[in-house]
């Protein structure tokens, strides 16, 4: 996937669980985790807000755009 | 039922109630077929429902040949009628049990479209056979009824395809976070 989601780092910077986040944004801890790994097909614009909101940060710092080596 | 229930759930109790009843006097036609074919006189006078064949009287009794034959197809007819009326029946069950989108009630209406189909050609083979062994005359008609099954039978395979492409759908969806 060349979308690369960071947004264990945020939460890190944040000293915030996974858990607590979840609980706040109104998704599941394993939605989560799986938005953490990247193994989505896609995040909804309430889903961003919610977590920019929580962590107070930008779109930008949770996603970052990654060329492959063959599109490179 | 209470009032709590889902307009889908009501819709899924009633169907498995009319199917039910429909599975009753099916399974009772049968069993008036059956008590005719071993009617001590030995006269066949009677309307076989499930075969839909109307038998001229006879003046002796069945041969092995013909009480089999007629055995066999009054089972088979029967079985062909009542595969619909099961498969609705299973329809009303899952809806009943919220069963709204999922691969297992699109099965459930892709087998009441083939028990809709079955059971027409059943009686198709099955009755002119049946008439040719006794000199019967079957009068075969292309009527509304037969048009109205047919449509029935592709309106329910349409639907299948429907719930299966939203089952996709739905999958799709839950990939969203």
């Amino acid at each position: 996937m060349t979308i690369i989601v960071e947004l264990d780092v945020m939460l890190a910077r944040r000293k915030m669980k996974s858990k607590d986040l979840a609980a706040a944004i109104g998704i599941t801890e394993a939605n989560l985790s799986q938005l953490k790994q990247g193994k989505v097909k896609g995040v909804r614009f309430a889903t961003l807000e919610a977590i920019c909101r929580e962590l107070d940060c930008q779109p930008g710092d949770l996603l970052r755009f990654e060329k492959n080596a063959e599109q490179a | 039922m209470g009032t709590t229930h889902t307009p889908l759930q009501r819709h899924g109790h009633r169907l498995m109630s009319l199917a039910s009843l429909a599975l009753f006097v099916t399974f009772m036609s049968w069993l008036l077929a059956m008590a005719a074919q071993v009617a001590p006189s030995g006269q066949l006078h009677t309307w076989f429902e499930p075969i839909g064949v109307s038998l001229p009287r006879h003046q002796a009794p069945l041969t092995m040949t013909q009480g089999l034959a007629l055995a066999i197809s009054t089972l088979l007819c029967t079985a062909a009628m009542m595969w619909p009326w099961w498969e609705l029946r299973r329809l009303g069950r899952g809806l009943w049990q919220g069963d709204v989108i999922s691969a297992r009630l699109a099965r459930v209406v892709r087998r009441l479209a083939h028990a809709l189909v079955g059971a027409s050609v059943v009686r198709m083979v099955v009755t002119p056979s049946v008439a040719g062994l006794f000199g019967a005359q079957v009068n075969v008609r292309l009527d509304s009824g037969l048009f109205l099954l047919v449509t029935i039978a592709i309106v329910a395979y349409a639907m299948a395809a429907i719930m299966q492409h939203a089952v996709a759908v739905q999958a799709e969806n839950h990939e969203f976070v």
